[in-house]
């Protein structure tokens, strides 16, 4: 049996009594970094790395993988309690984790994200230890169309966000698409959109746009009354979730661990879609639609699942092809040669301790982590009952902490800034921030994908149909905007976005 | 004022949004469908979303719903104002100062709170910022800038 | 960084008193560094910038005994940061990593930079260099440069190369090639270099001249295949690659060099004192295999030479410019 030994073996590394440590030291500082404004996890492993050197291979990599999914955890945390997505990848768990949060429910969240995350964590370990081998060489298959059309998909997902008016939604998306087309263009080289600053070169950060939308609109919507005093938390039920809200988590936490765990293997932006289409998949089928958007359990359940998974599933393309999904991956990449390891096919046979050890080790430590945080969650949740009179500067300073010292650019918090006001005014207006947020996100790769595309066909549209990905990708989306657009579909599409009866 | 109801102020927000990008994108080259400029889609999203504007507005002129919301002009003024000073005292005062006058101003969003509570607030925040984030977390951010550095040798 | 912070700093402490204790005699003339310098890296934690940053930085810290502190502003190229070491005194406490962007092409490339290398900095060492190679798909029937522009001139206008941005030195490097080449390819823009490793070794593009540093394991899997290097000399990680001169291209003589600058007028005495660190670090055997790791080699350069040596290497990337579509600001 392989699976089993190989299970074996990584537990064998996973357990050695300086791994264990290791690995502990990896998720506590990944979640420090990740709850604490300032330094994001890619910094603090860049300032590792040197020191690393002296640690066994297997030793250092299960640290760094260690301080990578602790901090998405702690990401998640500042996400849920003071709607402060500290990593991209918990953006859309601040959705409805902090709605939560402000029903009194932010124990329950943040149990029910961790459990979520750990769930997800074993389920896609046994994938790698069964699949790893045939699964090792799938981002390859995927070329520009084929992400194109699995962008298109997204985008369509934009539109299925949307609670409110349809119309708005598009209009929201769209906005956020041009937000992300700031910047130098890559086929010309040319930078548009940037309004005359020479600081928008390089378009603008998606923390500070999500400290803006998120964290100052919320900010100064809880201040609409004059006086924070009225808006001060108070706690509802028992910290941890309910026997109700239990229930409810099973089936997100299990399709958000399934979406994860496929868009993961794609490094061109499938982890970036995991949580949204997990998100988006959950309101579509949910018998509690009506809730997502106002506190719906299942609306952290699952993207928490996919994320952890995706993030997880994201190391076999890293490993075995050497090629990054994100700006962390590099950094492992990285990590690796300093070892002198290089990332390859040939990992698996050559180094099994170093693949098997982590894989096993990103099992024990997403354990880890919820041993460390469950204890903590009584300490965060109390945190929130201080009077948001005195808590609101504290955030504050949080996040213009945060925004700035990630990059020490002023320019991004002027960026927060506008966007805290745009964001705001927005949602007074009845638009959601949610499609302008996966706009930004996913409408760059859109654009780029589809040029590319292009380029390397000398101009010819057929490639999206003569590529068998991308055509059974688009034939879906033409299906759901078929579907959308027929009458009495369209007619149970509204019934789907009003709120339920 | 009864016309500039909630979905005429979201449509006019769509419609100048989309009107400034249009002005940005403006001048960028287009090229064609089958080999696109870096102003092609910058150039059909923003009419798009114009031509939303333009729809979500033209509904709500006809079917009157909510009026506009009236802006909590308090709130909009501390919370936004403030950061924008801490990013322009942040390179000439370092930390310490920038974080505290960013506090106290912010915490002087809420009417309730007296000017001594604001300076307290800042005092601490500031304190907290300076020990936690840059004395024990190593965050490379100056605490006491150059105009400042008589102080701090 | 927290906990790790802590020690790291502890032991850098008492390290760098006892260095101070028994070294301050020989350095008499300049009593630099008094407090923590800066080092300014134009480019995001993590690629070859960044650990090239952190390795000399480490490694001044030991021997200057106070604490050389990374900070990264990334953007255009490298632009941003050089342009903030401008707004800082010129007392050596903030440093700039120095590279063929900041240093050369940026102030060809950027009408809007202010920062001119030659007006607005000093070498205070140079410490190491890597190269580019032109790699191609593994599965293209071509096994040397002579059989690639052969294969190209056979099928004009159906082969892809690759780079990781227009203006880049992947770019610049492909379309100087192919015009000294005269084939007839198109080039396929990438966000990163790594998205455009993916795409070659998928078959989608076909070759690219790129930093080794990253295209290094997938040549050594081969999933690629490296067909020349553009430094003078064959490199010795991959001796049976031979170099763009060998294969009848020498006007493709690439280096990408790292180094730490100081703002102009910084007092000769710190730069020398620098100097001498960063030429010790060059010629110890740890150097050697820390670059090493990065894709890299010592490269040992005085300041007298360095002039001399960014003249020729400003002709070749002036040319490279023209090459890509461009013509240079300076």
């Amino acid at each position: 049996m392989d699976l089993l030994n190989n299970l074996g073996m990584g537990l064998g590394v996973a357990l050695l009594p300086e791994n264990i440590l290791f690995c502990f030291l990896g998720a506590l500082l990944g979640t420090l970094v990740g709850v604490l404004p300032g330094v994001g996890p890619a910094a603090t492993i860049a300032i590792l790395l040197p020191l690393t050197y002296a640690l066994d291979p297997s030793t250092s990599i299960i640290m760094l993988a260690g301080i990578y999914y602790g901090a998405q955890y702690g990401g998640s945390t500042t996400a849920i309690m003071i709607n402060l997505p500290g990593e991209t990848s918990s953006i859309v768990t601040a959705i409805d984790g902090y709605r939560m949060a402000r029903k009194g429910r932010a124990g329950a969240a943040l149990a029910v994200a961790a459990v979520a995350s750990l769930f997800a964590g074993t389920v896609s370990t046994l994938v790698l230890a069964v699949f790893a081998q045939p699964l090792s060489r799938v981002a390859l298959n995927f070329a520009a169309p084929d992400y194109f059309a699995l962008m298109v998909l997204g985008m369509l997902a934009c539109v299925a966000l949307a609670s409110g008016s349809l119309l708005k939604s598009v209009g929201m998306s769209i906005a956020g698409i041009l937000c992300g087309l700031i910047g130098t263009d890559i086929y010309s080289g040319t930078s548009r959109l940037t309004f005359g600053q020479f600081s928008l070169y390089d378009g603008i950060s998606i923390i500070a746009i999500a400290s803006g939308v998120f964290g100052l609109a919320e900010i100064l919507r809880n201040l609409e009354g004059g006086s924070g005093s009225s808006t001060t938390l108070r706690l509802t039920g028992s910290l941890m979730p309910t026997r109700e809200e239990a229930r409810r988590s099973v089936m997100p936490a299990i399709r958000g661990t399934g979406i994860g765990t496929v868009l993961g293997l794609l490094p061109g932006g499938g982890a970036a879609l995991a949580s949204f289409a997990a998100y988006v998949t959950e309101k579509r089928i949910s018998r509690h639609r009506a809730e997502f958007g106002k506190g719906a359990v299942e609306g952290v359940a699952a993207p928490e699942a996919a994320n952890n998974a995706g993030a997880q599933m994201s190391f076999l393309p890293m490993l075995t092809l050497g090629i990054p999904s994100n700006p962390m991956m590099a950094l492992f990449i990285a990590a690796l040669i300093l070892q002198g390891i290089v990332p390859g096919p040939r990992v698996m046979e050559a180094q099994p301790q170093l693949f098997w050890g982590l894989v096993a080790s990103m099992w024990v430590g997403n354990l880890m982590l919820v041993v460390l945080n469950l204890p903590l969650v009584g300490l965060w949740v109390r945190l929130l009952t201080i009077s948001y009179k005195y808590l609101f500067p504290a955030i504050l300073v949080f996040a213009v902490f945060g925004v700035y010292a990630t990059q020490n650019s002023t320019t991004d918090l002027y960026v927060m800034v506008v966007f805290g006001a745009l964001g705001y005014l927005a949602s007074k207006l009845g638009a959601e921030l949610a499609p302008f947020i996966l706009g930004f996100i996913l409408g760059p790769m859109l654009e780029e994908y589809l040029r590319r595309s292009l380029i390397q066909s000398r101009g010819d549209f057929l490639i999206f149909l003569e590529r068998p990905i991308s055509a059974a990708l688009l034939a879906l989306a033409v299906a759901i905007v078929i579907a959308a657009s027929l009458p009495s579909v369209a007619r149970r599409r509204n019934a789907i976005f009003a709120p339920d009866p | 004022m009864s016309v500039i109801n909630k979905e005429v102020g979201c449509g006019l927000f769509f419609i100048t949004v989309g009107g400034l990008f249009l002005q940005q994108a403006s001048g960028l080259e287009i090229g064609s469908v089958r080999s696109m400029g870096p102003g092609y889609m910058p150039g059909v999203l923003s009419i798009l979303l114009i031509v939303i504007g333009l729809i979500v507005a033209g509904k709500g002129i006809w079917t009157a719903r909510e009026v506009l919301p009236k802006l909590p002009l308090r709130a909009l003024i501390f919370i936004l104002v403030p950061p924008l000073l801490f990013a322009l005292m942040i390179g000439p005062f370092g930390l310490a100062l920038s974080m505290f006058v960013l506090a106290a101003c912010a915490a002087m969003a809420d009417r309730t709170t007296r000017l001594p509570q604001a300076v307290l607030i800042g005092l601490i925040m500031s304190a907290l910022c300076v020990t936690l984030l840059v004395w024990a977390l190593g965050v490379p951010i100056r605490v006491i800038g150059p105009a400042l550095q008589f102080w701090g040798g | 960084m927290k906990l790790t912070g802590y020690i790291r700093k502890a032991v850098w402490g008492v390290t760098a008193s006892l260095i101070a204790m028994t070294a301050s005699p020989l350095l008499a003339e300049t009593d630099y560094p008094t407090r923590p310098v800066t080092i300014l890296v134009g480019a995001g934690p993590g690629g070859g910038n960044d650990l090239a940053a952190r390795l000399i930085a480490d490694d001044l810290t030991k021997t200057l005994g106070q604490a050389f502190v990374v900070e990264n502003r990334p953007g255009a190229s490298g632009a941003r940061a050089a342009e903030y070491m401008m707004t800082q005194p010129a007392d050596g406490y903030t440093l700039l990593l120095g590279n063929t962007a900041t240093q050369i092409y940026n102030a060809m490339l950027l009408a809007d930079t202010t920062f001119d290398p030659d007006r607005d900095s000093a070498l205070a060492g140079m410490f190491g260099k890597s190269s580019n190679v032109l790699v191609v798909n593994k599965d293209l029937p071509v096994n040397s440069v002579a059989e690639l522009v052969a294969l190209a001139k056979e099928k004009p206008g159906e082969l892809n190369y690759g780079s990781a941005g227009v203006g880049g030195s992947i770019h610049l490097a492909g379309a100087y090639f192919t015009q000294l080449a005269e084939i007839d390819a198109v080039h396929v823009p990438f966000k990163s270099g790594a998205e455009m490793m993916t795409d070659i070794i998928a078959g989608n593009t076909d070759f690219a001249i790129d930093n080794l540093a990253t295209s290094f394991s997938a040549i050594s899997n081969g999933d690629l295949k490296a067909l020349a290097v553009t430094n003078a000399t064959r490199w010795d990680s991959l001796p049976d690659v031979p170099t763009m001169a060998e294969a009848g291209y020498p006007q493709l003589d690439l280096t990408s060099f790292y180094s730490l600058v100081a703002a102009k007028d910084t007092d000769p005495a710190v730069l020398d004192k620098l100097n001498t660190a960063i030429a010790a670090y060059v010629a110890s055997p740890e150097g050697a295999e820390q670059l090493g790791r990065i894709g890299a080699v010592p490269f040992d350069l005085s300041p007298a030479d360095y002039p001399a040596f960014i003249t020729t290497q400003g002709e070749i990337w002036r040319a490279m410019i023209v090459a890509g579509g461009t013509t240079p600001l300076k």
